[in-house]
């Protein structure tokens, strides 16, 4: 039983190394049906097993990868962490844009203010006397 | 095409080529401890994207202590396994077991024709080995790696990696038993 047990730890070296103990595997297998079976069904898979042939990977999996990648390169992108990485800052960077955006509006293309910017600030127009009206 | 050092040198410096000939010339390897390892031939896709990712945006904590080649099938095993855990793949436990290890109706249709009937019932047995099995034997019989890289791969000791393989074979032999002219 001892040796059963101590030949059995042994088998997968057997099978693939030839140890330096092998005469004393191949005695006991000789004696020992069961460990000679035990020996015969892993020799039937390992066998099974190195037949299998690799495959190929697909190719379209370089451009998934290469697609991951570069949408974390553009995520990690000065701009992308300004806008998106904290909401302070993407509050802050919005409210700049909307007050760029409102005054260019207030301005007007020819550097001339439009007509509503000419009613708030005359001190004529209906508006300011309203204004002035209520002060 | 260069050595393998050289061109993790460059990936470190952001290399992008440099990078896709490291791919080019580890996919297949990575791909079929995926697959093996995973027990499915879709996930393994998923899994090797994600072991090439990691490895792009871990390269600065491989010191080369060891061979790329490990470094980069210890990300790939852990990756497999850690998928495994998750339970990613409850949504296909439902799945014919074919559909899932073999590629019968998938994109690429020659692979099916090419598998003989011995590689099916094998990667069917392998299927239905528990996880740190599959990974052993892939990397000792299917890969080919001595037992001193199996054991550093998947971060176990040589005698654990003995044992995971006696059993793996035990195992395998009940269901390839109709195999004997292997």
């Amino acid at each position: 039983m001892f040796e059963c047990r101590r030949t059995r730890r042994r088998l997968i070296d057997y099978l693939d190394d030839s140890p330096p103990d092998a005469r004393r595997v191949e005695r006991h297998i000789e004696s020992c049906p069961a460990c000679r079976d035990e020996l015969e069904s892993l020799r039937l898979s390992r066998k099974a097993l190195l037949s299998v042939r690799r495959s190929a990977a697909p190719e379209r999996i370089w451009a998934r990868v290469d697609s991951r990648l570069r949408a974390m390169e553009a995520e990690s992108s000065p701009v992308w962490r300004l806008l998106s990485g904290r909401p302070t800052y993407a509050f802050a960077a919005g409210l700049v844009l909307f007050l760029v955006g409102a005054c260019s509006l207030l301005i007007g293309p020819a550097g001339q203010a439009p007509p509503v910017v000419l009613m708030l600030i005359s001190p004529l127009s209906p508006v300011g006397i309203s204004v002035q009206g209520c002060m | 095409m260069p050595a393998n050092d050289d061109l993790v040198e460059r990936c470190r410096s952001g290399d992008r080529r440099a990078f896709e000939e490291l791919f080019i010339k580890h996919r297949d390897m990575v791909f079929n401890v995926a697959w093996s390892t995973s027990g499915d031939r879709e996930q393994a896709e998923d899994i090797t994207q994600e072991t090439f990712v990691k490895a792009y945006l871990g390269f600065s904590g491989f010191r080369g202590g060891s061979k790329f080649s490990t470094w980069l099938y210890r990300i790939a095993v852990n990756q497999a396994l850690r998928t495994k855990s998750t339970g990613m793949r409850r949504a296909r436990a439902e799945q014919p077991l074919d559909d899932r290890v073999l590629p019968f109706d998938g994109p690429e249709p020659e692979e099916a024709l090419r598998l003989s009937e011995t590689e099916r019932s094998v990667r069917r047995a392998i299927c239905e080995l528990p996880p740190a099995q599959r990974a052993a034997i892939t990397l000792r019989y299917l890969e080919g790696l001595d037992l001193a890289e199996v054991a550093q791969i998947v971060g176990s000791p040589i005698g654990t990696v003995k044992s995971r393989i006696h059993h793996a074979l035990k195992r395998m032999s009940v269901a390839l038993g109709d195999l004997k002219d292997v």
